[in-house]
């Protein structure tokens, strides 16, 4: 017979065995860290101590040290918000998505990138606070408490809907994550030797034995979580969008903002992603987990998303000609060629020039290539962001209003402060968490299954 | 009860509150000083003396103790209040309810009679001011300047005493000791004398005299620097008596104007306003055959007035003088009209200067063809045109030769006695000599002969101190006493200076016009150590008596005259609640005869125009000449200048084909130097409209010594004024050489961009459009009133009031006064240049001013941008706290408190009227500043947005009002301070849901339209397009 099979991926390389996994992933986690990630950590917190003393700062001062004024009320901090919300959604795809479609490859990842999604989300919602005018009020009012007033929250505001949006989001993934978690906790719990890192771990994996009836409330509860979660990959950035969508701003005021934006979320993700992992597999030689093949087909990912992207830029200004909308036609002239002509040039050409080089499997299988352009992808998706949020407000209707916003020390400062934040959590993470999701790996790999080894696949 | 002791205490029968029952509450020293002191007088001294403990006297004019608040308000920092005791009234003072303002007829002065003025006041203390309408010169508005006015008065700069100077620094003295000092000099033998501003007050002027008629060498100088000497002397030599005209805009059909501001920056602005736009007013016109007056402006640089002007026409400076001539030759010799045209002395004088050979020499925009149509239409229209000029733009060194040509061509229409009118003013034979008499003071200075110099209302040193040779000669007198409210330049160069009460603190009368007197009164008592100015000559003058006294037994001759069968006190109650006593006289005066042989000096002919650049100087709209107070008063720095829109400094205005020229850029910093080296540095604005040769800046910046606000603020401008022979100041027409200097200051505009784009923001049609098709729009795109605007949701209903607005872009000039109003009225802080240049400026209402057609010919139109209380609000649906809600009345309000600051509503707004406080700005407010606030409208903190509430708090007080008297409110009984200090009444207020209101019609009428009205925001106010009288057939541009 001549039977066309396709052999399966090689998902985990270097002839592991179920303990190979167990003692790589674990390694990290029992071992003293390394200057490596001294100097990371050190870098990661001085930026976020720099966040902190000029928030505090702002606080007692007002938002007036930032570079907002009338017309451009919005700038560097919802340019943040939307961009770390944005980041977040690559982790549930991974995680909820492609379990859903069934693609094992997704093991050796979805550890990381849910990580990476449940800090990008803190990240994101440190913003919606520390943006706001009065954030001591903030932080209650935006919710819908009943209270003797008969004080309720305008639903109707895009506002409101990301305080339930992102909120959702964070709880489901975090649920999300941490149930994936517990097996993993078990076997670091079985193996410590620690009496205290014994505790910390038997409390944090809940009693989890391995028995039968784990297994299977175990993968009922992971299933719905990943029913539940699967949704939220595409409504919460839409809500996000909506922020801008719902308003009546040219430049705003589109119907292609939420494809554009879960599309451009997925983008930027999944190039955080790439970024992360390429450091994780070297500093903690998880290379047979975290394949070349795993990296490649995030980059194919990537750029097929970054077509997307590219494809709604297009859209956008056929629309801006074709609507005969002068405010519309205006802003996206204003985009290009006006005074932030350099911040759309920036976003063009790392989002939509610079991925094209995956079209080539040599690019997109090269390590150093795919890091520097998931860097670029980054930027590129944060001045996305900028150019959406402040070309649009710098000019709009009435050109006696039209103004100029320039981000101030405060903001750039604020800013670093948040990926310090990020940063610093995600390095706190790779040295208590396993960073890979051991159960689920050993449960694609070829060793222990008969099957397999008939095939003589390893 | 205050006899009580610990020992025999018994708790009283009627109790207050608890802590009366305690022998404690009646022995402690600090409640027992506060019963005591149920009336105090002075607000800042009782800060200080209720800690001391000390008693005072109820004096006539009394008011009430500060409440707690406000003390707190006064006194703390941001750290937790003190604890203090508030004691309520047992006995209410008559006539003061605590919440409810007294309302005091007063007058603003100003060197033509002030303007008449409503105080409005609160717990005794004066905080907003209004017009008078029984005023007959403003009764419909305020300007900017006056409605600034009470800011200065609490301006923490003030002096609190008098203050004895030497050496460049100040040591404080005491009246006692000042008066000693006065009282020696006074009595030695030596020439003493008076030099005030132009006094309008008959009774002060009065005062001065008999003052002086004490020492054995006494002149009052009244030298008054807004009044242009050339305009006198050309009064003298045309008709030989020099007479301080009064110019009837509202006789005159077609004005044509010299480079006079007198829309703008001009003493009377708010008259002259009043009466310009009563000739122009479509509201109470049918369309088909609408009449407005016409407006042509020839000026060196755009001033608000060629602004508003229905045709302009740019001129390098010192140009107006042949373009006057031209015309008045094309009138008697090429036309042979007027009754001069057959007299030789004026044929004479005008051979040299026909239309064709002046339009050559001047080039530009002016044609032969203009000149000969400008002649034409005067003479069409002789007997009610207007040809007027003399502002500091066109007093060259020609300027005494074209205020003749100026009586000339008034003459020869007839104007004079009928648009022209010279018997209107008060007589005051010392303010027409006052340049002379100046002139004289100044040798007698230098001489040595001068004892005792006594300064007021005037800033000599400052201003034109170096052109006139002032400055120098101030140190060779003996004592010299500035009376004015702060050591300015020039007192700082005197050796005493006295502080004056504030207007608001002190007695006074004024004459606006021929047989018209107004009362001035104080409405608080004075907050420092000062006296008013006629008290001080009171006691130099060892005179008994207050000055109070001395002006009511003055209006003893007042009251015989216009007492009509009253008893005195009576006339005088009546008078001071009304403020204004007699009308102005419908009259025409009659013309008087032209003296042809004044034309000689013109019979030299015409002089070559020369090569180069040429300067012109000019004054701002919010300060003025700048030489006071106002310099240092926040509102008005901050007022964005109409035209140019820039906040807080002077700068060098430049054509845009000049910059381009000289390849200059915005902001480009350039030193500007005349033929005696005399040199400024400034930044360079770029504006359409100056001529391509001119160059303008304005005086009044450059001050050194204000007060923290305003010192150092702009360059001092007035270096470049030099005097002619006769002593007249040359202020334009100076030969400058411009050089670039490489680097760059940026101003503080508040609009950056200057096209509407063609969008459907404004309406700008000619009156031939108008009578034609009274809804004419001019092309925009989308279109101006869209044909139907597809609405989901159902609209709000509004069962009782409906508050709508409409403001008439015909009547609206940009003046400003409506933007300090509102400042004023809400409680509105200022931000500094810093914060301009950042684009954060907090006044809820700006001025957007377009420009259209070309850069070097533009139309300017102003509309006036505020809250536009929308229905279907984008705001209102994007607050996630819902701090911005839809009143049942149509307003869309703003609630402070509940607002977190996440400035959606501000992104959403379409017309960017909402402000953001990105600071506390309150915290900037020290010491005395802090009694200027409206009591009836939050002081906002930092994080919450704001925005114009159709003054709320006025709407409210007139429901309750109307409630309590059980009715409806009137229409026009509630006016927005907008609306209210308006001297044209652009803007009307009023409820909708009435169809017999004043704003349900204009919101109907034809030429009604809304900003940007395809957006369905459907806003409450409606604009009515902006008409311009041009020429006969001219459609305006695309």
């Amino acid at each position: 017979m001549s039977e066309m099979t396709i052999p399966p991926d090689i998902l985990v390389t270097g002839g592991k065995t179920f303990t190979h996994v167990n003692d790589d992933v674990s390694a990290p986690l029992e071992r003293w860290p390394t200057w490596k990630w001294w100097v990371c950590f050190a870098v990661a917190l001085s930026c976020l101590g720099t966040g902190v003393i000029l928030a505090s700062d702002m606080f007692m001062t007002g938002l007036g040290v930032l570079g907002l004024n009338e017309p451009v009320g919005w700038g560097c901090f919802i340019v943040n918000f939307v961009f770390w919300v944005g980041i977040g959604h690559a982790g549930t795809l991974i995680s909820a998505i492609l379990f859903l479609f069934r693609q094992k490859w997704r093991t050796g990842i979805n550890r990381s990138a849910e990580a990476m999604t449940i800090f990008a989300v803190m990240t994101a919602l440190l913003f919606p606070l520390i943006h706001t005018g009065r954030p001591w009020y903030a932080a209650i009012w935006l919710l819908p408490y009943p209270n003797q007033r008969e004080l309720w929250v305008n639903f109707r505001s895009p506002l409101l809907w990301d305080v339930f949006a992102v909120s959702t989001y964070f709880t489901i993934s975090l649920l999300f994550w941490y149930v994936g978690l517990i097996p993993d906790f078990a076997s670091v719990r079985d193996r410590a030797k620690n009496k205290v890192r014994k505790l910390v771990y038997t409390l944090l994996s809940m009693g989890w034995r391995g028995s039968n009836r784990n297994w299977s409330h175990y993968e009922v509860a992971y299933l719905l979580l990943a029913g539940l979660s699967t949704p939220l990959v595409l409504s919460v950035h839409s809500v996000v969008s909506f922020d801008f969508a719902v308003s009546n701003i040219p430049g705003w005021h589109t119907t292609i903002f939420p494809p554009y934006f879960v599309a451009g979320a997925i983008f930027s993700g999944f190039a955080m992603v790439v970024t992360l992992l390429v450091i994780v597999r070297e500093v903690f030689n998880l290379k047979d987990y975290i394949t070349i093949n795993h990296l490649e087909k995030m980059n194919k990912i990537i750029m097929t998303t970054g077509m997307m992207v590219g494809y709604a830029y297009a859209c956008e200004f056929f629309i801006a000609w074709y609507s005969g909308n002068p405010y519309e036609a205006f802003t996206f002239t204003n985009r290009a060629f006006g005074p932030y002509w350099w911040a759309y040039w920036i976003m063009t050409s790392c989002n939509v020039i610079i991925p094209q080089v995956f079209w080539w499997k040599k690019m997109r299988t090269n390590v150093g290539v795919m890091f520097v352009v998931s860097l670029f992808v980054n930027i590129g998706m944060w001045f996305e962001r900028f150019v959406i949020t402040v070309t649009s407000l710098h000019r709009d209707f009435l050109p006696s209003s039209w103004a100029y916003y320039t981000p101030t020390w405060y903001d750039w400062g604020i800013t670093i402060g948040a990926m310090g934040f990020f940063f610093t959590f995600f390095l706190l993470f790779c040295r208590v968490f396993p960073v890979v999701a051991m159960a689920e790996v050993k449960g694609v790999m070829a060793h222990g299954n008969h099957v397999s080894k008939e095939k003589g696949v390893a | 009860m205050d006899k009580q002791s610990d020992a025999t205490f018994t708790p009283p029968r009627h109790w207050v509150s608890p802590e009366e029952l305690t022998p404690a509450y009646w022995s402690d020293p600090g409640s027992q000083t506060l019963r005591g002191q149920e009336f105090l007088e002075k607000p800042i001294e009782s800060l200080a003396a209720l800690e001391k403990g000390a008693t005072f006297e109820l004096e006539r004019r009394e008011f009430l103790t500060l409440m707690g608040a406000s003390m707190a308000m006064a006194s703390f920092a941001c750290a937790r209040r003190p604890v203090e005791k508030i004691i309520p009234y047992v006995i209410k003072p008559e006539e003061v309810m605590p919440g409810v303002a007294n309302f005091y007829a007063s007058t603003y002065p100003g060197v033509y009679g002030g303007h008449g003025i409503l105080v409005k006041t609160r717990e005794g203390r004066p905080i907003k001011l209004e017009p008078n309408p029984d005023h007959p010169v403003n009764g419909s508005g305020l300007c900017a300047q006056a409605q600034a006015a009470i800011l200065t008065m609490y301006d923490p700069d003030r002096l609190t005493g008098p203050v004895l100077v030497s050496g460049g620094s100040t040591t404080n003295a005491s009246w006692a000791d000042l008066d000693k000092a006065m009282g020696g000099k006074l009595r030695s033998g030596g020439k003493v004398r008076v030099l005030t501003g132009g006094i309008s007050s008959p009774t002060t002027r009065k005062l001065i005299k008999e003052f002086l008629g004490t020492v054995s060498d006494g002149k009052h100088v009244q030298w008054e620097p807004s009044i242009s000497p050339a305009l006198l002397a050309a009064q003298e030599e045309s008709y030989g008596d020099a007479k301080l005209p009064v110019y009837r805009f509202d006789r005159a059909d077609l004005i044509v104007s010299f480079g006079s501001d007198f829309l703008g920056a001009n003493p009377d602005q708010a008259g002259n306003l009043a009466l310009w736009s009563k000739k122009r007013d479509l509201r109470g016109q049918k369309a088909e055959g609408a009449r407005m007056s016409r407006l042509i402006a020839f000026e060196p640089s755009v001033t608000l007035t060629g602004a508003n002007a229905d045709e302009r026409y740019a001129l390098d400076a010192g140009d107006e003088l042949k373009v006057a001539l031209a015309i008045a030759h094309q009138l008697t010799v090429g036309m042979q009209q007027t009754k001069l045209a057959g007299d030789a002395p004026t044929r004479e004088a005008l051979r040299d200067f026909s239309p064709a050979k002046v339009a050559q020499d001047v080039g530009g925009k002016v044609t032969e063809d203009l000149i000969k149509k400008v002649a034409k239409e005067l003479w069409e229209n002789r007997g009610r045109s207007l040809v007027i000029g003399g502002d500091l733009l066109s007093s060259g060194a020609d300027g005494l030769k074209l205020q003749l040509a100026i009586n000339l061509l008034n003459s020869a229409l007839e104007n004079d006695g009928v648009t022209v009118d010279p018997s209107a003013h008060a007589e005051n034979a010392g303010l027409l000599s006052g340049w002379k008499d100046f002139r004289a003071l100044i040798q007698d200075m230098n001489s040595g002969s001068v004892d005792v110099l006594i300064i007021q209302g005037v800033n000599p040193v400052y201003h034109l101190g170096k052109a006139t040779g002032f400055a120098a000669a101030l140190g060779k007198v003996k004592m010299a006493v500035r009376v004015g409210d702060r050591v300015d330049e020039t007192g700082a160069a005197c050796h005493y200076v006295a502080p004056e009460h504030h207007f608001l603190e002190n007695w006074g009368d004024h004459e606006p016009r021929a047989g018209v007197l107004t009362l001035q009164q104080p409405t608080i008592h004075p907050l420092h150590d000062t006296r008013g100015f006629q008290d001080m000559l009171l006691a130099w003058a060892g005179k008994k008596g207050t000055w109070h006294e001395y002006l009511q037994d003055s209006w003893k001759s007042v009251h015989s005259t216009h007492g009509r069968g009253q008893g005195f006190e009576e006339f005088w109650m009546d008078s001071l609640q009304k403020g204004v006593v007699g009308t102005i006289s419908g009259k025409e005066s009659g013309g008087r005869h032209f003296r042809t042989y004044s034309l000689r000096s013109l019979m030299s002919g015409r002089t070559a125009k020369g090569e180069g650049l040429k300067l012109a100087l000019y004054r701002k709209v919010a300060l003025g000449d700048g030489a006071g107070a106002q310099a240092n008063n926040g509102w008005l720095q901050e007022l964005p200048d109409p035209v140019t829109t820039v906040t807080w400094d002077n700068h060098f205005n430049v054509a845009p084909a000049l910059a381009q020229k000289m390849k200059l850029a915005q902001n480009d910093v350039v030193r500007v130097s005349a033929e005696d080296g005399t040199a400024l540095e400034l930044p360079v604005l770029v504006q359409p409209g100056m001529p391509e040769n001119t160059v303008s800046v304005a005086v009044g910046y450059g001050r050194t010594r204000v007060g923290s606000v305003g010192t150092g603020v702009g360059g001092d401008a007035f270096g470049f004024v030099k005097t002619d022979a006769d002593g007249i100041p040359i202020f334009s027409g100076q030969k400058i050489k411009m050089e670039k200097l490489g680097w760059r200051y940026e101003l503080a505009l508040t609009q950056g961009h200057h096209r509407t784009l063609d969008r459907p923001i404004v309406n700008d049609i000619t009156l031939n459009e108008y009578r034609k098709e009274p809804g004419a729009e001019m092309h925009t795109n989308p279109e101006l009133r869209p044909k139907e605007v597809a609405n989901i949701w159902p609209l709000h209903e509004y069962a009782g009031y409906r508050w709508g607005m409409s403001v008439d872009q015909t009547a609206c000039t940009g003046c400003g006064a409506c933007v300090i109003a509102c400042q004023a009225e809400n409680n509105i802080p200022i931000v500094g240049r810093a914060r301009v240049r950042m684009s954060r400026e907090m006044q809820w209402i700006r001025i957007d001013r377009y420009y259209s057609g070309t850069d070097d010919a533009p139309d300017l139109v102003f509309q006036p941008m505020m809250c536009q209380h929308c229905e279907n609000a984008p705001c209102e649906t994007v607050c996630p706290v819902l701090a911005t809600s839809h009143t049942d009345e149509g307003l869309n309000d703003m609630t402070y408190n509940r607002c977190v600051g996440t400035r959606y509503c501000q992104n959403n707004c379409p017309y960017k009227v909402r402000r953001f406080n990105f600071f506390d700005h309150w915290k900037d407010y020290r010491g005395s500043i802090n009694l200027a606030w409206n009591p009836d409208v939050t002081v906002r903190s930092r994080g919450v947005m704001e925005k114009c509430t159709f003054c709320i708090q006025r709407i409210n007080e007139g429901k309750v009002k109307s409630r309590i008297e059980g009715r409806k409110v009137n229409d026009g009984e509630i006016q927005t301070a907008c609306q209210q200090t308006c001297p044209t009444n652009a803007i009307t207020f009023g409820n909708v849901n009435d169809p017999t209101s004043k704003v349900s019609k204009l919101r109907a009428d034809a030429r009604g339209f809304k900003a940007i009205e395809e957006l369905n925001t459907k806003p409450s106010i409606t604009y009515l397009s902006k008409v311009r009288n041009k020429e006969q057939g001219a459609t305006d541009h695309v």
